[in-house]
């Protein structure tokens, strides 16, 4: 007797419908899974077993082939345990087998029986919504998956209650909505800074990189947190792709959902693989797991030069794409990027106040680290210097804007760049600042790409001062952030 | 008594007991050139391969141990083999047993039936 489940794995951020197909003959007491399983799949029979007995089924003692096609995909992860037992249970004649032509089933399966969640979850909801099917999967699921839109889900607690028929289809249950202001640094919590909260409210109208430089404990860290929350709010379709590669990371992705944009800061040990995705199976990396949200890299020479490396097509795709033997894969990446780092190894270089101790040729090399492409990708750079005792400790802090107060101007620009003809960057340059970015090009001996760069940054400028023209004051703000040297 | 005695003494233990369950031997000690097969039973339907394990002591682990995967892959092999020359095809249902008896005195032993002991792969 033959019965046949859909279910689907996962390649990339994409759930490939996949077909679980039991036989049942009699013959050697068999259970072998064929169709390219990996370890996790083939342990999937002993939980198959174990949970079909506690659950008050019968395992067959008979030949039991289940073939996952089609073939030559690789199938990986837990989630087989349910449409595998499925399968086994309508070939048995134990569940009906056409109670589950509309059906697409993934879930892990506890050896009580119980459904568990696993990796993934919306990404299966996104390929059974555009299959046409209802997913049946874990009920702890079922506040997640209703991201997905004209989902019909179908929760199940644990494979006992598939005896009683399969569970309806349930309530939309609408993820609770965020607070509009992400939780995380207020502008107004950082003392004094105003040149580099500017800085960021540019690189949050204009979409910039950002580079910080400074001392150790000048506050680079908060400033880079207090970035997201300037950033306008996520859309619809923004939330539900940032929260599939959360969700395929096997992280959780309600707060995206709720439109909490990311922040990942990932140390500077971390390997290419954790950095930009990789494995086998291969997984999404920081860069994606911050996608649509800040990335920020701290202490950005202690990076390793391939890592930085590594990140350089990324940043300027919006995307990393893994090329591997059985084919490529490809994970969002688009962020803002903010990265920090001392401008010398004892920090001080630079400063107004205490003497830098390093020696002069070590700094040199210190700052080279980062190696010349990366530093003409970052639009803005900056210093962030130690913020005078005094004021840090007086009882009325100069506070400056909110960051409600600061997103209004970034919103504000944004409308405008909107509003305005995205064609002709170059013929809304006032004839001023068209000489001054000129001179200045080839004083700096600047790049293509760093023309190009400080052109945008000039015009952000202008948006946020709702100028259809971009001024000379805007040409010499934005050259002010280039080319930081100690 | 010496261990090959204790073993036959055991089977037969573990035979009567099938018997006394319903079941119905038809083979004892069915042998190829490459292993044995200490009892073979019908349950019904069902052909039964029938392994038996018997120990006085379990200070090298318990009979349940002795029952390894190699084991397993024997037993199958074996049970195909018998299958093909008892004239059983495809047809019939294949169950493996196994039967351990642990020896406590003289005149006393603890009989253990594992039914459905193992599948292959």
């Amino acid at each position: 007797m033959q019965a046949t489940i859909t279910t689907a794995t996962l390649v990339g951020v994409d759930a490939v419908p996949v077909e679980v197909q039991a036989d049942v003959s009699s013959g050697l007491p068999v259970f072998g899974i064929v169709g390219l399983p990996d370890v996790a799949v083939q342990e999937a029979r002993d939980r198959v077993r174990a949970a079909l007995r506690t659950s008050g089924y019968e395992f067959p003692n008979a030949r039991v082939i289940v073939n996952l096609a089609p073939a030559p995909l690789r199938k990986h992860g837990t989630g087989f345990d349910l449409p595998i037992a499925l399968a086994v249970l309508c070939a048995t004649g134990q569940l009906e087998p056409r109670a589950f032509d509309r059906i697409s089933a993934v879930g892990e399966l506890g050896l009580d029986g119980s459904v568990r969640e696993v990796p993934g979850m919306l990404a299966h909801a996104l390929a059974a919504s555009r299959q046409g099917r209802d997913l049946l999967g874990p009920e702890s699921a079922a506040t997640v998956v209703h991201a997905v839109p004209d989902l019909r889900y179908r929760p199940l607690l644990g494979i006992r209650a598939a005896r009683q028929g399969i569970p309806s289809t349930c309530r939309r249950r609408s993820p609770q909505e965020a607070p509009p202001s992400a939780p995380g640094v207020d502008l107004s919590d950082v003392v004094g800074h105003m040149q580099v909260k500017r800085c960021l409210q540019i690189a949050a109208s204009g979409g910039h990189n950002v580079l910080f430089v400074g001392p150790p404990g000048a506050g680079k860290t908060m400033l880079a947190r207090a970035l997201c929350g300037l950033l306008p709010p996520l859309s619809a379709a923004e939330r539900l792709e940032a929260a599939l590669v959360h969700s395929v990371a096997g992280r959780d992705p309600s707060p995206v959902l709720g439109g909490v944009r990311p922040f990942r800061a990932p140390h500077h040990s971390s390997s290419i693989a954790g950095l930009i995705g990789g494995g086998s199976p291969p997984l999404p990396g920081e860069i994606s797991l911050a996608h649509t949200g800040v990335l920020f890299l701290d202490e950005l020479p202690e990076f390793g030069p391939a890592s930085l490396q590594a990140l350089r097509q990324p940043i300027e795709e919006g995307a990393v794409t893994l090329v591997r033997a059985h084919g490529a894969i490809r994970y969002p990446a688009r962020v803002a990027l903010v990265a920090a780092m001392n401008p010398c190894p004892c920090g001080y270089h630079g400063d107004p106040e205490k003497a830098c101790s390093c020696p002069s040729g070590l700094v040199a090399r210190y700052q080279s680290r980062v190696g010349g492409p990366l530093y003409d990708r970052m639009d803005i750079s900056t210093r962030v210097d130690r913020v005078d005792p005094g004021l840090l400790l007086s009882d009325d802090q100069a506070v400056g804007v909110t960051t409600a107060e600061s997103r209004q101007a970034v919103l504000a620009a944004r409308a405008y760049a909107e509003a305005r003809a995205r064609s002709g960057l170059r013929r809304s340059l006032h004839p001023g600042a068209l000489s001054l970015l000129e001179h200045s090009a080839r004083r700096m001996n600047l790049s293509g790409r760093g023309v190009t760069r400080l052109l945008k940054v000039a015009r952000t400028i202008a948006d946020l001062g709702a100028s259809e023209r971009v001024l000379e004051g805007h040409v010499a703000e934005a050259l002010t952030y280039r080319g930081w040297k100690g | 008594m010496d261990q090959s005695e204790i073993g036959t003494r055991g089977e037969a233990a573990a035979a009567a007991y099938l018997e006394r369950v319903g079941m119905q031997v038809v083979d004892r000690n069915w042998r190829n050139g490459r292993g044995e097969i200490d009892i073979v039973a019908l349950d019904g339907e069902e052909l039964v391969i029938c392994e038996v394990k018997t120990r006085t002591t379990d200070s090298r682990g318990t009979p349940e141990d002795a029952v390894s995967p190699a084991k397993q892959r024997q037993l199958a092999r074996l049970a195909q083999a018998y299958a093909a020359s008892a004239g059983i095809g495809e047809t019939c249902n294949i169950r493996f047993d196994v039967v351990t008896v642990r020896v406590l005195a003289a005149d006393r032993a603890l009989l253990r039936h594992h039914r459905a002991a193992f599948v292959v792969g």
